[in-house]
């Protein structure tokens, strides 16, 4: 006499136990990827070089007048120079002590600031530091985001055949 | 007859019944399907991310050869553009001649804005942004860049190329 025995001993339940970790792993890894942001890199790439080219275009731009009093009390006016021709001699300025520092601010260095938000606004925000042996301006914000990008280079300081350092600190607002 | 002899038997031991495998096989299904759809959504999104940050990538390249576009610079300086240069042709003139001599892979609208302080302004306009509204994509690149007017007078500017596609 022949016997056949069917044996049911695995049921659905533990196929389900197997594939379903799989399938959520796979839904889990599928959405880490998705939402990764792959804008970052590309976007860096091309702010690092929007604070260069700023940078350089910001320095060779001439103002049509500025102003300040020197130490004396005398009105000193400056008529189309260039940008890197009044930081250098806004620190020189500052570093022998020869002109009224309120004055620097707001006849000199407040239209670089207007020149700088002019050429950035409205996607840029913008952070420009220059210094000369201790000697120390900052136009635009003063706060720094952690998010940002910066450039650094060297202007001719043509008082004293010396450098200057300018960092130019850009983010985006839009 | 030997049929008559055969036994047929079954160890049901430990299983579960019919309907029970029935909602575990739903389930399984549904979690089946759940993951082909969203890899497929995951899939389509990403890709789109991509060809739009590789147009972006374009835009800004194009940007950069604007910016270096001989026919218009003063002695050769990328980004330093020469105003009696830029005057000597009319917008859809310097547009066509742009688009061919740069062949772009998109639509283009190229605004420069005199941002200085000086009374008269150098603006000038390269095109016209008229079918910008059947782009499927759209950047706007605004960049800093210089126009010469003379020795003296270098103004501030910004260079706006709108791209579509």
């Amino acid at each position: 006499m022949a016997i056949i025995v069917y044996e049911r001993a695995q049921s659905a339940v533990v196929d389900a136990a197997l594939i379903a970790p799989i399938l959520m792993m796979i839904l889990m890894v599928g959405y880490i990827i998705a939402s990764s942001n792959t804008n970052v890199f590309f976007t860096e790439r091309n702010e690092k070089r929007f604070a260069e080219d700023l940078t350089y275009s910001m320095l060779k731009s001439t103002i049509r007048y500025v102003w300040y009093y020197d130490s004396s009390g005398n009105l000193i006016i400056l008529e189309d120079k260039t940008i890197e021709h009044l930081i250098s001699e806004d620190l020189y300025l500052r570093s022998v002590g020869g002109a009224d520092i309120a004055t620097l601010k707001m006849g000199l260095e407040e239209k670089i600031n207007v020149t700088l938000r002019n050429m950035t606004y409205p996607i840029y925000e913008y952070s420009l530091h220059a210094s000369y042996h201790g000697v120390h301006f900052v136009i635009g914000s003063g706060v720094l985001p952690d998010n940002r990008i910066s450039f650094t280079t060297y202007i001719d300081m043509p008082q004293n055949n010396d450098k200057a350092m300018i960092t130019m600190y850009v983010w985006r607002v839009r | 007859m030997w049929v008559m002899s055969m036994k047929i038997s079954m160890n049901d031991t430990g299983t579960s019944g019919f309907f029970e495998e029935l909602i575990l096989f739903a389930v399984v299904t549904i979690l089946f399907v759940s993951t082909l759809t969203m890899a497929a959504y995951y899939g389509s999104t990403k890709a789109e991310e991509y060809a739009k940050v590789e147009f972006i990538n374009q835009v800004y390249d194009f940007v950069q050869k604007v910016r270096g576009y001989e026919r218009i610079l003063h002695d050769s300086v990328e980004g330093l553009f020469d105003y009696h240069k830029i005057k000597g042709y009319n917008s859809t003139e310097m547009h066509n001649l742009i688009a061919r001599d740069l062949a772009p892979s998109f639509n283009f609208f190229i605004n420069i804005t005199d941002c200085s302080d000086y009374v008269i302004k150098y603006n000038a306009t390269f095109g016209t942004p008229e079918d910008i509204k059947y782009g499927y994509y759209k950047v706007v690149v605004i960049y800093p860049v210089n126009i010469w007017v003379n020795d003296h007078e270098v103004h501030p500017a910004k260079l706006e190329v709108i791209a579509w596609r």
